[in-house]
């Protein structure tokens, strides 16, 4: 018996970037596998199994046949069916849906023409059968029937190998048996929670020895997963799944690590349900909203070779800043966090791909190629993500054209990039033109790109494209930091010439950092930097804003002498007082400024010992 | 150390007296931090930036400030980055790698975040967990409070915060004083390299004022120091001796 579905078997898996079309034909060999459990996968969207037992179990091919059928369309798939003796005749018959009776299956490929031994699908179609169905036809065999009653001898001596393996499928013998395969194992592991569980550290606790029986589960077979994907189930239905990269690497330990994350990363929608970090006083008391299922699916599982690490070269991800990384990711999402991979291309945009962390990392455009028409040189040290508008005007105050043949209408005199005042243009050079992909007409794109300097010392990228100007990039090392003040009292030209007023700008800057640096000195320079930055963190979170207030020659002698305990009332201590202010504010009002945490329960105790 | 300017300040790997007492060489580093014996107190950073810097490098456990992003922020991570640390870039959507793959960064360890969103101080300490180096460019304000959390932070994990804008508790503060291109014509040329006068001030031993002129990037696309006696262009409000700008301003 053969299940086909017209869809699958026309598609091109290779040519399906979602895994989409994979993913359907894995769910149609599992609902076949439902009824019979050796399916041999013959290709995309064929199968085959033997259908005696199966036939006999369901009461019959009819039977059988209509059920698989009413269960490929429960999956949104069209099947056909078709049974007869041997895989190529029922092959054959799927696609008209029939089933050939015992026995009659060389009377049904008698009828068939030729070319059906060539195979149906262009892609897989094999050229020396080609060849031998064009041959059949010139010497007037049309049907199978006509090629099937040439005597084997004479065929095997006129068509080799290859004819005498066609001509045992024109008479109805199979050229091999089924090669069928036992159904995958369920790798998956649940753990279910009863009644659900509120907390998040109970189900953390869980996953840890979850992701050991799903890793026991794997290790027996020789597998590993290239990721894992975690699904928590809430009571009231909700679901959080993600996938996480696993490469076999992780221990029980880091995935439920992950577990962890995804849970902190939020529950979906009403965040009226048990908060995974809920705190844990609010222990035995029932939430309706508490996770049910916490469920490990090994995903992409391939055969375990072992991990060969690199001794130089490659750079390898450490656990650490994948650690990192990976909790950034389930802050904010999987495309948040991108690794940039060099690649080629003509325009900026083009040359760095991002990826997000834990994705192959592969450029969008090759680097090797030449890419002529690229802009060389200096890489710009900004490139806007999406380029900015800017206008571009010459000395008369109109704007810069450039012509069908490149000729620039006039030398650019001035820029101003939206969001910044204009500029004086001090250098230009361009324009260098650029046509893209001229054959594609939604991709294709004429350009003009001048590189420009203005007046601040700042260089731009600039482009002329439909007769807009756009700053794809700008070319500086940094700011003053005071740009309103200095660079504004700067309009002197930076580069290459004018050399009026540059004294007038260096000056202040000059003056400024003159004017800073002996104002702290004299604030204690020398007893300044040192020993109060340690003081300053560990006394902060505890003491209020006491050491910052207090000037800095205070701390040091004490706190050092204090300085094991210190550090660990400083990670508790921002959460205690997170949790206790609104008590102890009052309080610290009624004590003037400074007070000190220690000094807080104080007045609380003495009423008490008074009394 | 490149230093142009000899004898204007002390050099870097010299014991200076405040050095034992910077908090990241403090006295008890957090246990369990303790890193390999290859890993000093600090990230190497370029040649010719050493002389910026007061031990010649990034202090681990510090917070620099560079006045805008631009190129001297990827430059000033660029040797540490060469050296095997992890760059984490947060904030930052407009940093153009390829320039700074042209600086010496290995592209294969940067993470970029361009979008940390409202919850950046949690996104900025979960990367200095991972990387070495941060580069981050805070929204406007930054409360004190988050700010001192995430010094503290930085402190636990021995990481170097490099931050694009104002940081008002920063050890160290870097200025682009000016900046010139050449390479650029009259609708000729292209851009070659960029000569820049540096200034770095900051807190404790980085006190001193260092001013220096750089070629970033120079024509050969690194980064050196430029010796402010053959600029291409006129410095013509000083003599060129005085351009070294490394004034002791302290007794």
């Amino acid at each position: 018996m053969v299940v086909t579905c017209p869809d699958l078997h026309s598609a091109d898996l290779s040519a399906d970037p979602d895994r989409d079309t994979a993913r359907r034909h894995e769910r149609v060999i599992a609902a076949v596998t439902g009824f019979c459990p050796d399916v041999e996968v013959v290709e995309p969207g064929v199968c085959a199994f033997g259908a005696r037992g199966p036939a006999r179990y369901f009461g019959g091919e009819t039977a059988l046949t209509a059920r698989i059928t009413a269960a490929l369309a429960d999956l949104g798939e069209d099947g056909k069916i078709g049974v007869a003796d041997g895989f190529f005749a029922a092959l054959l018959a799927a696609r008209d849906g029939r089933a050939v009776p015992p026995g009659g299956a060389a009377r049904f490929l008698a009828a068939q023409p030729v070319s059906v031994l060539a195979g149906r699908n262009p892609a897989a179609r094999n050229p020396a059968a080609q060849d031998l169905v064009a041959l059949l036809n010139r010497l007037g065999l049309r049907t199978l029937g006509d090629f099937a009653a040439l005597p084997v001898r004479d065929v095997a001596s006129r068509f080799g190998d290859a004819g005498e393996g066609a001509h045992r499928l024109a008479r109805g013998l199979d050229s091999r048996p089924l090669a069928t395969r036992p159904p995958p194992a369920d790798l998956s592991v649940v753990q279910e929670f009863d009644p659900p569980e509120p907390r998040g550290e109970p189900v953390v606790f869980a996953a840890k020895a979850l992701a050991g029986r799903l890793h026991d589960g794997l290790a027996a077979r020789g597998l590993t997963c290239v990721r894992v994907q975690v699904t928590a189930t809430w009571a009231d239905g909700r679901e959080s799944s993600r996938r996480w990269r696993h490469d076999g690497l992780l221990s029980a330990a880091a995935v439920a690590d992950r577990v962890r994350w995804q849970l902190d990363g939020g529950a979906p929608a009403p965040p009226d349900d048990g908060a995974p970090q809920a705190s844990p006083g609010d222990g035995e008391q029932y939430q309706p909203g508490g996770i049910v299922a916490l469920r490990l699916v090994p995903d992409q599982v391939v055969r375990a070779t072992g991990q060969q690490l690199a001794l130089w070269g490659e750079t390898l991800v450490s656990d650490r800043v994948a650690r990192a990384a990976m909790r950034v990711q389930a802050m904010l999402g999987h495309e948040a966090v991108l690794r940039p991979v060099l690649g080629g291309g003509r325009n900026v945009h083009d040359q760095v791909t991002p990826i997000p962390f834990g994705e192959k990392t592969e450029p969008r455009l090759p680097a090797d190629r030449p890419w002529p028409g690229r802009v060389r040189g200096t890489a710009p040290g900004l490139v806007f993500p999406a380029a900015r508008e800017a206008e571009v005007t010459d000395d008369a105050g109109r704007a810069v054209t450039v012509s069908g043949r490149c000729a620039v209408s006039a030398a650019p005199a001035r820029l101003a990039v939206r969001g910044e005042p204009p500029q004086r243009v001090t250098g230009w050079a361009g324009p260098w033109p650029l046509s893209e992909r001229w054959w594609d007409p939604s991709a294709a794109r004429r350009r003009a790109r001048f590189q420009l300097a203005t007046e601040d010392g700042r260089a731009w990228l600039a482009v002329l494209q439909d007769g807009r100007w756009l700053v794809e990039a700008g070319y500086w090392l940094g700011g003053l930091g005071q740009p309103a003040a200095l660079l504004a009292g700067a309009a002197a030209p930076d580069v290459l010439g004018d050399r009026g007023r540059g004294s007038s700008r260096r000056g202040p800057s000059r003056r400024a950092a003159g004017q800073i640096t002996p104002s702290r000195v004299a604030a204690g320079r020398d007893s300044a930097m040192g020993r109060t930055a340690l003081p300053l963190l560990v006394q902060l979170p505890g003491r209020g804003g006491h050491s910052r207030r207090a000037g800095r020659g205070g701390g040091p002698a004490r706190s050092r002498g204090t300085r094991p305990h210190r550090p660990r009332r400083d990670v508790r201590g921002a959460a205690v007082r997170a949790g206790g202010c609104p008590a102890r504010r009052p309080g610290r009002h009624e004590a003037g400024h400074g007070v000190r945490r220690r000094a807080d329960p104080r007045p609380a105790r003495q009423p008490g010992s008074a009394a | 150390m490149t230093a142009g300017q000899p004898g204007s300040f002390a050099a870097p790997n010299a014991p200076a007296p405040g050095k034992t007492e910077f908090p990241s060489a403090g006295p008890a580093p957090a246990p369990g931090l303790a890193q390999g014996p290859g890993t000093g107190s600090a990230l190497p950073v370029l040649p010719a930036l050493r002389g910026l810097l007061p031990r010649g490098g990034l202090a681990r456990g510090s917070v620099v400030a560079v006045a805008e992003f631009g190129l001297l922020c990827l430059a000033l991570a660029a040797a540490a980055s060469a050296d095997g640390a992890w760059c984490g870039i947060a904030g930052i959507p407009e940093a153009g790698v390829l320039a700074a793959a042209a600086l010496g960064l290995d592209a294969g360890r940067i993470l970029l975040v361009p979008d940390p969103g409202p919850s950046w101080p949690q996104v900025v300490a979960s990367l200095l967990d991972g990387c070495e180096l941060v580069l981050l460019r805070p929204p406007a304000r930054v409360s004190a409070q988050v700010r001192h959390r995430l010094e503290a932070t930085l402190r636990r994990g021995r990481g170097v915060l490099l931050v694009a804008g104002d940081w008002p508790g920063a050890q160290l503060r870097l200025r682009v004083a000016s900046q010139r291109w050449t390479g650029l014509g009259d609708g000729h040329g292209r851009l070659r390299a960029c000569c820049a006068e540096i200034t770095a001030d900051g807190r404790g031993e980085a006190a001193m004022t260092r001013t220096h002129w750089l070629w970033l990037p120079g024509e050969d696309g690194g980064v050196a120091m430029a010796d402010p006696a053959d600029l291409p262009f006129d410095i013509d409000e000083e003599p060129p001796g005085a351009a070294s700008g490394l004034r002791v301003v302290s007794g």
